[in-house]
């Protein structure tokens, strides 16, 4: 698999082969990410997808630490989802740049001393620790296994899609705090 | 003991020692008041993005094909004078009852059927299709959702080239080609030769149907043998394929 680094410079140059790269290896997380918001309906989510790699790459040549280009753009993504969301909660046009999308300008609140290894298996860890149960099994298939669509788990355990995206919600907002608390013991240390 | 509202989260990521210190002993509590605000905030993007990052990590890595259809369509967007094409633009309000209600991966006949879309080495495909009902009226069909027998499929294709295409309907094993298209590049309904919107009846038919669009960039649509070969290799002689899958729901008696 060609480096990413090198892939994020072909395409900050305006390299189309770096903008095919990026564009296959990251797309298939952010379809899976803009369909954990239940309301988006399929071609929301493909609109979402779009949208995305556009401002990713149209702001590709001021990202500093190629490093950071995931979080980035699933920073982007989920700003995309929720103002889809809005627009259509609120049936009003929103704003053309929530003031939160992410600003690579800015200093990182995510310290390098953490190791995504490290961390990946702190999530596991929490998983591990959630008890059996709708939430955990929900979890599991969607975020460990990866195969299954918010829709199609809800198929399987007999739910609807809003239940299998709150309770992912739910998960969510855990691994968030976790590491909230580790970003604030490295300030500590 | 203060929750996570939006100021104490700026203040703690802005590292002020006070409010560290009140919520590192306080984080990890299962403070309920505190997961929910996690759960709606969004004003860390950051922070928001490397919780993705772990947690879209976490499932092993799947070696992921190029959607060359949305690469192209992300890749004019990008390079559209506007940067953002707004959802309810004109072009997209008058597509939305025909596009994109449809738009699942091709795959061999009798393939479980996945959302996406495939194109071959030379042309890339997507087909799409809108539902007439009885009474005319034009629906979107929902992923999934049976459609009723009484019902027409109008059908619409993305095409990056000029080419040829063969229309073909797959029920079981049977593999039944419908017509010969031809196609130009971008969005189009899928005109019947002599013009007019193609559209499918579904009367006479039940359970799963797939349809497949196979376009050769040449000036001859392909032959039945040639475009049975492209929907079991995608990408077989340069073709592109496109499929839908549906199931079909035949009245009660």
């Amino acid at each position: 698999m060609p480096d990413l680094a090198l892939c994020l410079q072909q395409a900050a140059s305006g390299d189309q082969a770096g903008y095919r790269e990026v564009f296959r290896r990251f797309r298939p997380l952010v379809v899976r990410l803009a369909s954990t918001f239940a309301s988006l309906d399929r071609d929301e989510v493909e609109d979402v997808v779009q949208e995305s790699f556009v401002r990713a790459f149209k702001a590709l040549p001021k990202l500093r630490e190629p490093q950071a280009f995931e979080r980035w753009l699933y920073a982007i993504a989920r700003n995309r989802a929720l103002s889809h969301l809005e627009r259509k909660q609120n049936g009003m046009r929103v704003r053309e740049e929530l003031a939160n999308e992410p600003a690579d300008a800015e200093p990182s609140v995510v310290p390098r001393s953490l190791q995504l290894e490290r961390e990946l298996e702190v999530v596991r860890g929490l998983i591990a620790e959630l008890p059996d149960g709708a939430e955990k099994r929900t979890v599991e298939l969607f975020y460990l296994e990866g195969k299954l669509s918010a829709r199609e788990i809800a198929e399987q355990l007999g739910v609807g899609k809003s239940a299998v995206t709150m309770r992912l919600e739910r998960f969510r907002a855990k691994v968030k705090e976790k590491l909230l608390q580790r970003i604030l013991a490295t300030r500590t240390e | 003991m203060s929750h996570l509202d939006s100021q104490s989260m700026k203040r703690l990521l802005a590292g002020d020692a006070a409010t560290v210190a009140q919520f590192r002993e306080h984080l990890g509590t299962g403070c309920e008041e505190c997961l929910r605000f996690l759960e709606t905030d969004s004003s860390t993007p950051e922070l928001d993005g490397e919780v993705d990052r772990l947690l879209l990590g976490l499932a092993p890595a799947a070696e992921a094909s190029l959607d060359e259809v949305g690469f192209q369509r992300m890749m004019r967007r990008a390079k559209a004078p506007r940067w953002r094409v707004p959802l309810a633009s004109a072009a997209a309000v008058a597509a939305a009852l025909l596009v994109g209600v449809f738009s699942l991966r091709a795959g061999p006949v009798g393939d479980g059927g996945e959302a996406g879309l495939k194109g071959g080495a030379r042309i890339a495909l997507d087909l799409s299709a809108a539902v007439q009902t009885a009474s005319g009226e034009l629906q979107r069909a929902e992923l999934g959702q049976p459609l009723p027998d009484s019902s027409t499929l109008l059908l619409r294709y993305h095409a990056t080239e000029r080419g040829q295409a063969l229309l073909l309907k797959a029920t079981g094993e049977k593999l039944e080609p419908l017509g010969t298209f031809a196609l130009n590049p971008g969005t189009h309904d899928l005109s019947a030769p002599g013009g007019g919107v193609a559209g499918l009846s579904l009367q006479g038919e039940s359970g799963r149907v797939q349809l497949y669009l196979v376009a050769s960039p040449g000036e001859s649509a392909p032959g039945l043998d040639a475009a049975r070969q492209a929907i079991a290799s995608p990408g077989h002689a340069g073709l592109g394929v496109s499929a839908l899958s549906f199931t079909v729901k035949a009245a009660q008696p």
